[in-house]
Formats: structure tokens, C-alpha cells, sequence
């Protein structure tokens, strides 16, 4: 099988929890007051839950099974009962369910009637408590609202605050880190992994929260009532302590299988979407289908992994329950054959181990959600530990530059080790329009990378306006150059906001003017709606040299001090091409260009033409005198027209 | 698609069904069990032999539920997750089936949250759901016969009144909820793209020092999802309250007439705590319920979503399909007019093109033209009327796509690498090619020197589409990738434009020499790449506007002469 980045990439990590926990513990802070309502309205809901049931023995211990101490009246052929403090007789129920007036000897039955009229405060007593019930399930119903919106609200916001976070933060590693890691990866981090930690604020936090309370008080609860019965039952908390354990190491290293390998699936996704053209051009759907089963399939086993972990687990816990409960009642049992426990005790000793195991049972069930959590809040943090590329936001970058370029002595390599740029040096004064010429790869494209910044150099300076780029602002001061890449990237969204990068403050009128001078204006009107045509992510509708179109428009609408064109229009026909150039000629009078062409009709207005070859600046001079040279730039040129001469 | 996957895994639900079933049927057991050894302490002999046997046997059953509840979750949860698989895997398949015409108007991000969130959701109706269905029909059931039948089935039947209430409540909120869900999944599409475009577009945000910007869209599109999130929640946080009212409200009225009963003498106490003690355990199946609900319809709205990209028709049929044994490599196109599917107006009109075999053509003219449009036609990428174009006398209809990119390697304008080792990128055709064939592809796409510069050479890895090449290199490989396929047919679509042209001459050059029979379509914006064609095709505005050899255009003083004047001119000028 073909090697495949995809099948590696299962990374390592160990960060401690309580160092994640409190990391997440700083985005909750600001939503304290939220978090401490919701576990106050738990509080009034959990004392609420108990009401019910004290309300039902209240039922039927002072309505149901009232005491009657009675009188009997007879008035002719009927009897009537008088409820007083010196009657003898007693109200019974029967095995039917029939009552009868009884001292013991004498038995009256009594009416439907009479017992209505006799009991109506029992009646009355019973309607009462229902009323109150209705009450208390009507608040319990807004407090559990209340509460149910305030935690979810809060998760919300929590994750709200996370994603932007690790989003900035994210743009602001520095470049080297999106040449190694597929975006359909970094993208899982930032929408996925960090929707999953919405459910941990949700649902995870205050129920634990609820559960642990509950526990607590059951424990005080049986210790109080038989502290040798309760002391067995603790006896099995060290083993619940430890198949938690278990559980919780073999549940997370279940967990992050699954979130690697989700994101895995997703890079897959997102790099396969866009190169579906590739795949089918090559007829490689069975293979590329192949493939994804494979990382499909990786995924779904450590589902059915973290599945078997939390199956085991889960019943274990109620294993656990049974074998306690044997145990109390086997000693309980013996206890009271031994006469030193009440028979009462046991029964409600068992009730209470079920109520025990209760919120053990959603501890655990909320547990799993927790370690889901917890696995992409390490990825998250993870990620979040990234270094960021060093701005230096607090030093200043000039309103205008004058534009001057100096390189000296850069040497420069991607990874570190392999030079691409060998001790290049040269200058580039303000206003000067110089071009790079030479064959691919030698390099042309890395020097206007590390001139804005976006990697760093190994060894030499590079300077603008005789100050290092690094003394400067380096955000501020890539906003000062403004850089056509070689590879035109759109988002999607409108033309307009494309070429404006959706800065708003720039104006409609400026762009459409803008558009005018590189020649896009004409085709953007005949799109179908012109200007706020809706695109997609790379404008994949575009032609390629519109596209390029749009890229320089874009330069043109920012005006900045240094303009640089890598490649910028290689995918444009020599007509257009020439056109833009006139117009750029004016408007770039004022400003610094540095041009990079393979085209040699593209870079015909330097004043300077450097040439590259394998990473050495190896001549400079116009046009004239490098052919005068007769090196390599004499060699391009002739390649370039005698190919031309030959037809 | 659920449908399919239940056809083939209806045993494993039923497996785990009957385990869940056991689960509940052995739950009924314990409290008998119990309920004995309580007798049995009653009873005063109090026989420890026996009372030990009864213990042991809890624990028996102990060990009962903990392999039958270790099974049903296997078993459900497990096909669950299965149905995860399944759908993605059935999703993939579609995503490679469909045509560009249906990427053009799709986003990448947004495919990933289906593909994530909504299979999700989906998955969740599929296992939890079903579960904690049959738990609550099951034991509402049962519960309620034995309510009824061990006491009294008038209050029974009064205490069952939340019942239908709860379906109509359900039901309500059910709709609503499967309507926010929806947008909180389109508001979690958005994000994803928005994530994902950014993360892509990293060069460019940085090199615009437009990071706050974006920082604010996402910002903004993570927020919407929020509130979409909130306006969901304002739904369902009400709706498991009201739920656990409604499975409440029935111990109220028992409360009520129960005791109504018991104190005019219809019932006795007895009988009346055994019925809240029934009613107790209604209150879960019913409160389950409304998770059902929850879940049912948050999978609905997903499993919509999912059928929306499966029920996406691929817009390129094959008609009558012959199979091409033969294959001479003849294109014609007559009167062709060609309006993108996802496009408001013609891009190509009334086009009259040829290729006829072991010829090279050459298209040029202006951006926007319509040269690629014509190249992907020819590849087959958007579907075209019938009567217009032709390969070896076969309308182009019924020839299928796979059968026309077997004979027509079509390299596209812009390059597309896969972040694999440059071996397996030019090998992605043919995995089967051994090192030194794959050499002598790249040899003749003149980019093995470079590679052998590189510190791992072929094994080197070449990041996300290629970010780690220079521009030219990345369009070397893709030709040598396109190379492999050896085919009669190769259409080059503007893709030397980032090599420079001591490089493209040579590579131009060794196409011609292993050529032989093979026809070469060229587009290009370099005219001394074309020069040398033996038909060009100049292309203005969707129509062509001249054709020609070099000579007769340059005589013909038109669009080309002009273009061809620019790109020599000022060299000569200078020269002078
Ligand atoms: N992000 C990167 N990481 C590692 N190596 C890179 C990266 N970008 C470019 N390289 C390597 O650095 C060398 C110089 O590339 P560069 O893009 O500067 O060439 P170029 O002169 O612009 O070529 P072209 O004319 O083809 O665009 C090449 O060998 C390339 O493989
Ligand atoms: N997928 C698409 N959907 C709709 N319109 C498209 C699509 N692709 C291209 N177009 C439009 O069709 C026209 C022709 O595009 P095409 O890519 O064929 O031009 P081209 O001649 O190759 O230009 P270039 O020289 O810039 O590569 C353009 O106006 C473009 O906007
Ligand atoms: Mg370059
Ligand atoms: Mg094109």
C-alpha cells in the first residue's frame, strides 16, 4: 500500500489534566455569576426534587391513615358517627377496601356519604398538598429552565470564547507550521474539537456538581445509621475508585485515537474535496475510495474501542451494586439474627445503596463525557502552545515608507538545514523598479517570503528603509508591502470583498477604480452580479487569469509603499499584460516594485534585473548590460527569442 | 441510506435488542429475590444456608446484567457507530462520483460538517435513541399492565392522562427543534468553511497583515452559531422540564384521586403505595422519551442534510455507451456553444475545433476566453449538448468519462498536488510504476534534477497541494504525472506558465520526441511555445476569432499578430 501521510500523524502527547482543567478554568472565569446561578438553581431544584415525596407521606400518613376516634349516634334506622376526643370507636379498612366503625365488638358499615362528610378535612387536606405539588412542579419546571439555559448558555459562550482564541492564535503561527499541517486538521481542532467541549460545560459540569453533593450527604446519611454497615459499604469505594481510574486511563487513550483520527479523516476530506478534479482526471476513484475506507475504518475501531472500554465500565458499576448490596444484606443479615441490628436498619440501608449508586451511575455516565472533553481540550492546547510568530506589536512602523530594500548576507533555509537563499546581498533603492529573473525554483518567491517576514532567516539582515524588518511591527509592516503571490488565493464570498479582503472602510468607488486600472473592471461587469458575485473558496468559476486579475486589483486597492508581483500575471494573455502594465506604470511611479517574471516582456520596464540561480544572486544590471555580460541572464534571453526567431 | 444499512444489520440490533430486553426482564428478578429474604427474616427461622444461597443467586444476576448491559451496548452503540462509518463511506463515494459542476457550487467546509456533525447527529438517532426507545416502550408497558392489573385500573387510567399529553407536547417541540437543529447545523457549515478557508489561506491573511479581519469574521460566524445554538437551546431547555413535569403531574393526580379513593374507602393503603411505586417507575421511560424526541428529530434534520448531498444528480450521462477499442484520437467540435451549469450566459459560442491524431494544437487569447472551458469539455469535466462534439465520430454523450480520461491525459491550469512524497504524486495514476519508470517521467518533464536536489529527493513530502515546491516545480510534476498515463491525447492547459522557458522548451521538446502519434493541445499565453503548432486556435470573448498555422496568423494581422508583435517587439527593439 502506497505510503500516506494519513496513516501516520497519530500524535503523542501528555499534558496533565489538572494543568488543562485549569486552563479551561481561565474561559469560565468571566461567566462566574452564570456558573453560580446554575448551581444555585440546582440547589433549589435538588431540595425541590426531595419535596415530592415528603409531601406523598405526608398524604398518607396524616390524611389517608388519619386516626378516628368516634362516636355512634343512632337516630332511628341509621346511625351517624360524631368525631370527637372520647369516642371509642376507630374508622378500619377492611381486606376489600371497605371502611367499617368498629370498638372491636361492635362493627357499623358506613356510606359513600357519610365518609365524605366525616372526612372532608382529610378531603380538603389532600386537595391542598396536590395544589402544592402542582406548585412545586411548576417552579421545579422554571428552575430547571432557568438552569438547563443558564449551563448550556454558558457552555456556549465558554466554547465561543475557546474557538476565537485558538483561531487567532492559530493565524498567527508562524508560516513554516501551515506547510506541514493539512488545514482539514487544523480546521477539526478549531470547529470540531472545540464543539465538543461545548457538551462538557452543559451537561458535565453541574450535574457532577449535583452528584457529588448527593454522594456526600447519602454517605454522612448510612454512617449515621449504622456506621458498621456504612463502613462495609465504603470498604467498596477504594475498588470503584480504582476501575474509575482504570477506566478513566484507558477511556482517554480510547478518546484521543478518536479525535486524531477524526481529524485525520477530515484532512483527508478537505484536501480529497478540493483535488477531486485530480482524481477523477486519473480515474483513481476506486483507490482514493480504498484509501478512505481505510482512514474510515481506522476511525470507526477506535469508536468501537472507546465503545468497549465505556461497555465494560459501565455495567461494572452496577456489578459493583449488586455485590455490595449481597454483602451489606449477608452481614445484615447477620446482624440481626445476632440481635444487634434492627431489621428496619437493613431494609433502609439497601434503599440508600441504591440511592449511593444513583449518582455514582451518572458520575460515570458523565465521566465519559469528560474524557471526550478533556481528549480535544488536550489537542486544543496543544495547539494552543504553538509559538507564535513574534510580532512585535509594540514597535512602530512609519506611516509611509521611502521604500528602500536591503538584503545583506541572507542566507536562508526552509527547514533549517538545507540552504535555499546562499548569502544574497543587494539593494533596492526608494522608487527603484528591479526584477528577479531566473529558473524555477531558484528561489525567487522565498526571498519575497522572508522580505515580508513570513519565515525566518538563518543568518544575514534584511532591511527596509535601513531599519532590520524585525525592528519593525512585522504585521504593521506587511500591510506596508503589498504582495501578489504566485498562488492567487479567494475566499469565498463577493468579487468586492475579495479584492478589498472584506475591509470595509474601503469604499466601493475604490475598488471598482482599482479594478479599472488591471483590467478586471470588464469582466466583473458581465458577471451575473457584477461586483457582489458570490464566489467560492479559490474561485474555482474564475478563469486563472482572471483570478490573477483580482489578486492585483487587490494590491492596487491597499496603495501600498512596496509593491511586489510574483508571477502575478503569468496566467494573463501579453495584450491584458500590457495594458496593466501601462496603467501600473503610474500609479507605481511613487513606489518601490520589486517584479518576478519568467516572462521577460513582463519585467521590460525595470530599471534593474537581478538574476537567481540556485539560490545565489549571480548578476545584476539592466537589461543591457547583463546581456553585455553574456551569463545567464544573456542565456534566458536568447532561449527566450531564438526559440521565438525560429518560426 | 438508513434504510440499506438496516437491511444489512437488522440481526446486530436485534441481538442487541433481545440482550436489552434480558437486561430488563432480569432487573425484575432482584427485588423478588429480595423480596424472599425479607420473607425469610420475617419468618423467624431465619435459615442462614438458604439466606446465603439467595445472596449468591443476586450476585448470579449480578453477573447476568453485567454481560447481557456489556452486550446490548455492543451490540446497539457498536452498530451505531457502524451506521457512522457507513454513511461516511457511502458519502465519500458520492463526493467522488459527482462532477466539478456540483464542486463549483459546494464548499469544502461545509461537506467536512457533514461529513463530521451531521453523521453525528444521525449516528446518535441510531443507537441512543433507539435504545432508550425500546426501554421506554418496554417498561412503560409492562409498568402500566401491572398498574393496572394489581390495582386499580380506573386510576390507572387517570394517572396515564400526562401520557398523551406528553406525544402532543413531543410532537410540538419535536418540530420546532427539528427545525432549529437544521440552522444550527447550516451555522455550523459556515463556520467549518470559514475555519477551513482561513486556515488555507494563511499565506495570503498573513502576508495582508489581515489577521484581525478574519479574527472578526470568525468571530462573527462562530457567533451566529451560537445564537442559533441558544435559540435551540431556548427550545429544548424548556422542552425536558416540561417533560419531567408531565411524567410528574401523573403522581399528582394519583396523588389526588388516589387519595380520594383510599380515604372513601375504593382502595386500600396498600394498594395505593404499590401505585405510586409503579408510578415512580414511569418516570424515566417517560423523561427517556423526550430525550427520544430530542435526539429523532436532531437526526432527522441531519439525515436531510446528508440526503442532500446524496441526492445531487451527477449532470455528465452516458448515453448509448460505446466502448472506443479502437481509438484514433480524432476531436471535433461543431457549432459548439457551451453555458456553464452553475453560469448565467454562454462562455463559448459557436465553436469549430479539431484535433486530428499525431497533430499539435494550440490554443491562445485573451483571459477569460474561454480556452480551459474548451479543454474541460474535451476532458469531459462538464456535460455538453448533443450534435456538438465528437471523439473519433462518437458523440461525446456516450462515451464514458472514464473511458475518455483512459485516452486524453488533460493536465489543468492550475496544479494540484497531493501532500504525499513526490513519488506517489507522479506515480498517483499508476501506484504499480516501479522508481526508474517514475524517473523517467520526471526526467522528461525536466524536474528529476530538482528533485534529486532535494535533501530526500523522490521521498520528499510536498505539503498541502504542493505549498513546499516553487511554482514551477509544481507544475513539472503534475506533467510528469500526467506523463504515466502515456496517452495518444495530451491537452496541456496553460501549465508551464511558472517554468521558465529554458525549461519549457525542453520539456515541449521531449513531448514531441516520445510523441509519435500523440496529439498535443496546447494552451498557452507564451506564443513562442505555440509557434511551432500545426493549427492555432486564437480565442477572443468565447468565440474564435482566427485559426491558423504561425505564419498564415502573423500574415493575417489580426489578434495574434498583435500579440505576437508585444512579445517580440520591445526585445528587438532593445536588441537594436
Ligand atoms: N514552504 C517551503 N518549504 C520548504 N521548501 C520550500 C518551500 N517553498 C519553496 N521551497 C523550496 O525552495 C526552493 C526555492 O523555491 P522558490 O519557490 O523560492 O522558487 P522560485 O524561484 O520562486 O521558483 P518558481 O519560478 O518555480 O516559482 C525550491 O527548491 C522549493 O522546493
Ligand atoms: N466553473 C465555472 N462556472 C461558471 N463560469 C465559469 C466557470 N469556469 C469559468 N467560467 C467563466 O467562463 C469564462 C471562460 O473561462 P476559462 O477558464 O475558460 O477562460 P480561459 O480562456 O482559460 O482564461 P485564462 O487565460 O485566464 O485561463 C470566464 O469568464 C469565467 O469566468
Ligand atoms: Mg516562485
Ligand atoms: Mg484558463
Amino acid at each position: 500500500m502506497a505510503q500516506n501521510v494519513y496513516s501516520e500523524a497519530e500524535e503523542k502527547l501528555k499534558v496533565e489534566d489538572w494543568k488543562v482543567i485549569f486552563r479551561l478554568w481561565k474561559y469560565t472565569k468571566p461567566y462566574l455569576p452564570i456558573l453560580i446561578l446554575a448551581l444555585v438553581l440546582i440547589g433549589a431544584s435538588t431540595g425541590l426534587d426531595l419535596l415530592p415525596p415528603l409531601l406523598s407521606k405526608m398524604v398518607i400518613d396524616d390524611y389517608m391513615n388519619n386516626e378516628y376516634t368516634l362516636v355512634v349516634i343512632h337516630e332511628g334506622d341509621s346511625v351517624r358517627f360524631i368525631d370527637t376526643e372520647e369516642g371509642t370507636f376507630s374508622l378500619k379498612q377492611s381486606e376489600s377496601g371497605d371502611y367499617v366503625v368498629t370498638d372491636g365488638v361492635l362493627q357499623y358499615p358506613i356510606t359513600r356519604e357519610q365518609l365524605r362528610e366525616l372526612r372532608t378535612e382529610d378531603l380538603n387536606g389532600i386537595g391542598q398538598l396536590a395544589f402544592y405539588m402542582v406548585m412545586i412542579l411548576i417552579s421545579l419546571f422554571f428552575i430547571n429552565y432557568g438552569q438547563v439555559f443558564a449551563t448550556s448558555y454558558m457552555g456556549q459562550k465558554i466554547t465561543h470564547g475557546i474557538r476565537v482564541d485558538l483561531f487567532s492564535h492559530i493565524l498567527r503561527v508562524p508560516m513554516r507550521f501551515f506547510d506541514t499541517n493539512p488545514s482539514g486538521r487544523l480546521a477539526t481542532r478549531i470547529a470540531n474539537d472545540t464543539e465538543n467541549m461545548a457538551e462538557f460545560f452543559t451537561s458535565v459540569i453541574t450535574s457532577i456538581v449535583k452528584d457529588v453533593l448527593l454522594l456526600g450527604g447519602i454517605i454522612i446519611i448510612m454512617l449515621n445509621l449504622s456506621f458498621r454497615l456504612g463502613l462495609i459499604t465504603l470498604l467498596i469505594l477504594p475498588v470503584i475508585a480504582a476501575a474509575i481510574f482504570l477506566f478513566r486511563y484507558f477511556d482517554r487513550l480510547a478518546y484521543r485515537k478518536v479525535r486524531t483520527r477524526l481529524a485525520i479523516i477530515n484532512a483527508f476530506l478537505a484536501e480529497h474535496i478540493s483535488g477531486m478534479s485530480i482524481t477523477q482526471l486519473f480515474n483513481q476513484e476506486r483507490r482514493k475510495r480504498d484509501e478512505f475506507d481505510g482512514v474510515n475504518k481506522n476511525h470507526f475501531k477506535s469508536l468501537l474501542e472507546q465503545l468497549w472500554v465505556f461497555a465494560i465500565f459501565r455495567p461494572l458499576l452496577d456489578l459493583l451494586y449488586y455485590i455490595t448490596i449481597a454483602v451489606v444484606v449477608w452481614f445484615g443479615v447477620k446482624g440481626i439474627v445476632g440481635n444487634v441490628l434492627e431489621f428496619g436498619v437493613l431494609v433502609a440501608f439497601v434503599s440508600y445503596i441504591d440511592m449511593f449508586f444513583r449518582p455514582l451511575n451518572d458520575i460515570a455516565e458523565k465521566y465519559d463525557i469528560v474524557q471526550n472533553a478533556l481528549a480535544s481540550a488536550e489537542k486544543i492546547f496543544k495547539l494552543m502552545d504553538e509559538k507564535e510568530e513574534i510580532y512585535h506589536p509594540e514597535k512602530a512602523v512609519p506611516s509611509s515608507f521611502e521604500g528602500s530594500v536591503e538584503f545583506e548576507n541572507v542566507t536562508f533555509a526552509y527547514d533549517g538545514e538545507h540552504n535555499v537563499l546562499k548569502d544574497i546581498s543587494f539593494s533596492v533603492k526608494p522608487k527603484e523598479k528591479i526584477a528577479f529573473v531566473g529558473e524555477t525554483g531558484a528561489g525567487k518567491t522565498s526571498i519575497i517570503s522572508i522580505l515580508t517576514g513570513l519565515y525566518r532567516i538563518q543568518y544575514g539582515t534584511i532591511r527596509i528603509d535601513g531599519k532590520d524588518i524585525y525592528d519593525y511591527n512585522l504585521q504593521g509592516l506587511r500591510k506596508k508591502v503589498g504582495v501578489v503571490l504566485q498562488d492567487v488565493f479567494l475566499f469565498s464570498g463577493s468579487i468586492l470583498d475579495n479584492i478589498r479582503l472584506f475591509d470595509s472602510s474601503i469604499s466601493r468607488e475604490k475598488v471598482i477604480s482599482a479594478a479599472k486600472y488591471v483590467y478586471a473592471h470588464s469582466f466583473i461587469e458581465k458577471l451575473s452580479n457584477g461586483y457582489d458575485t458570490m464566489i467560492l473558496e479559490r474561485g474555482g468559476t474564475l478563469s486563472a487569469g482572471e483570478r490573477q486579475l483580482i489578486a492585483l486589483a487587490r494590491a492596487v486597492v491597499f496603495d501600498t509603499d512596496i509593491l511586489v508581483l510574483d508571477e502575478a500575471t503569468a496566467n494573463v494573455d501579453t495584450e491584458t499584460e500590457a495594458l496593466i502594465q501601462k496603467a501600473m506604470e503610474r500609479i507605481s511611479s511613487e513606489k518601490t516594485m520589486i517584479t518576478i517574471a519568467h516572462r521577460l516582456s513582463t519585467i521590460r520596464n525595470a530599471d534593474r534585473i537581478m538574476v537567481i540561480h540556485k539560490g545565489s544572486l549571480v548578476e545584476s544590471g539592466n537589461h543591457e548590460e547583463l546581456l553585455a555580460k553574456g551569463g545567464i541572464y544573456t542565456d534566458l534571453y536568447r532561449l527566450q527569442y531564438e526559440l521565438g526567431d525560429t518560426a | 441510506m438508513i434504510r440499506y444499512f438496516l437491511k444489512q444489520n437488522w440481526y446486530r440490533y436485534l441481538i442487541g435488542i433481545l440482550f436489552l430486553i434480558s437486561v430488563d426482564t432480569l432487573m425484575l428478578i432482584t427485588p423478588r429475590i429480595m423480596g424472599s429474604i425479607v420473607d425469610e427474616l420475617r419468618s423467624g427461622v431465619q435459615d442462614m444456608e438458604y439466606i446465603g444461597l439467595l445472596i449468591l443467586a443476586v450476585i448470579g444476576v449480578a453477573f447476568g446484567l453485567f454481560i447481557t448491559r456489556l452486550f446490548w451496548r455492543v451490540f446497539i452503540m457498536g452498530s451505531a457507530r457502524r451506521f457512522e462509518y457507513y454513511a461516511r463511506k457511502t458519502l465519500f463515494q458520492k463526493l467522488l462520483d459527482m462532477p466539478p459542476t456540483f464542486y463549483d457550487k459546494t464548499r469544502v467546509g461545509d461537506l467536512m460538517a457533514r461529513f463530521t456533525n451531521d453523521v453525528n447527529a444521525v449516528r446518535m438517532a441510531m443507537g441512543p435513541a433507539i435504545v432508550m426507545t425500546i426501554d421506554s416502550i418496554f417498561l412503560i408497558s409492562v409498568t402500566i399492565i401491572a398498574m393496572g392489573s394489581f390495582t386499580s385500573w380506573e386510576l390507572t387510567w387517570i394517572a396515564i392522562i400526562p401520557l398523551p399529553l406528553l406525544a402532543v407536547v413531543s410532537t410540538f417541540f419535536g418540530r420546532i427543534i427539528h427545525k432549529r437543529f437544521k440552522k444550527v447545523q447550516a451555522a455550523f457549515s459556515n463556520l467549518t468553511d470559514t475555519v477551513e478557508e482561513s486556515v488555507s489561506g494563511a499565506r495570503l491573511i498573513k502576508s495582508y497583515g489581515i489577521e484581525g479581519l478574519r479574527n472578526d469574521t470568525l468571530s462573527e460566524k462562530s457567533d451566529s452559531y451560537v445564537q442559533e445554538n441558544i435559540k435551540l437551546i431556548k427550545v429544548w431547555g424548556m422542552f425536558f422540564p416540561l417533560i419531567q413535569m408531565l411524567s410528574m403531574l401523573g403522581s399528582v393526580l394519583a396523588t389526588l384521586f388516589g387519595g380520594q379513593m383510599v380515604v372513601l374507602g375504593q382502595l386500600t393503603l396498600g394498594e395505593y403505595v404499590t401505585f405510586t411505586s409503579y408510578l415512580g417507575m414511569l418516570i424515566w421511560p417517560m423523561t427517556a422519551f423526550g430525550w427520544v424526541i430530542n435526539m429523532v428529530q436532531r437526526g432527522r434534520a441531519s439525515y436531510k442534510r446528508l440526503l442532500e448531498v446524496l441526492e445531487e444528480k451527477n449532470n455528465i450521462v452516458v448515453e448509448d455507451p460505446v466502448s472506443l477499442e479502437d481509438f484514433n484520437g480524432h476531436i471535433s467540435l461543431k457549432r459548439l456553444t457551451f453555458t456553464y451549469p452553475t453560469g448565467n450566459r454562454p462562455v463559448l459560442h459557436d465553436i469549430d475545433f479539431e484535433v486530428i491524431p499525431g497533430s499539435k494544437v494550440a490554443i491562445v487569447g485573451t483571459t477569460g476566453s474561454g480556452k480551459s472551458t474548451l479543454a474541460k469539455l474535451i476532458a469531459r469535466l462538464y456535460p455538453v449538448e448533443k450534435g456538438m462534439l465528437f471523439i473519433d465520430g462518437y458523440d461525446i454523450n456516450r462515451l464514458p468519462p472514464e473511458v475518455i480520461r483512459e485516452r486524453i491525459a488533460y493536465v489543468p491550469q492550475e496544479t494540484f498536488l497531493f501532500s504525499e512524497t513526490i513519488r506517489n504524486n507522479i506515480r498517483f495514476g499508476n501506484m504499480k510504476l516501479t522508481d526508474s519508470e517514475v524517473e523517467k517521467y520526471a526526467a522528461i518533464a525536466s524536474i528529476h534534477e530538482d528533485i534529486l536536489g532535494f535533501p530526500k529527493g523522490y521521498d520528499t513530502l510536498v505539503g498541502e497541494r504542493g505549498v513546499t515546491l516553487s511554482g514551477g516545480q509544481k507544475q513539472r510534476v503534475a506533467i510528469a504525472r500526467a506523463l504515466i498515463k502515456q496517452t495518444p491525447i495530451i491537452v496541456l492547459d496553460d501549465c508551464l506558465s511558472a517554468v521558465d522557458t529554458e525549461t519549457e522548451k525542453k520539456i515541449l521538446d521531449s513531448l514531441k520526441d516520445s510523441q509519435g502519434k500523440r496529439s498535443i493541445v496546447v494552451v498557452s499565453h507564451r506564443l513562442k511555445a505555440v509557434v511551432d503548432a500545426d493549427t492555432i486556435y486564437v480565442m477572443h470573448e468565447g468565440k474564435i476569432v482566427e485559426r491558423g498555422t504561425h505564419h498564415e496568423l502573423v500574415e493575417n494581422g489580426g489578434l495574434y499578430q498583435r500579440m505576437y508583435e508585444r512579445q517580440m517587439i520591445e526585445e528587438k527593439l532593445k536588441e537594436d
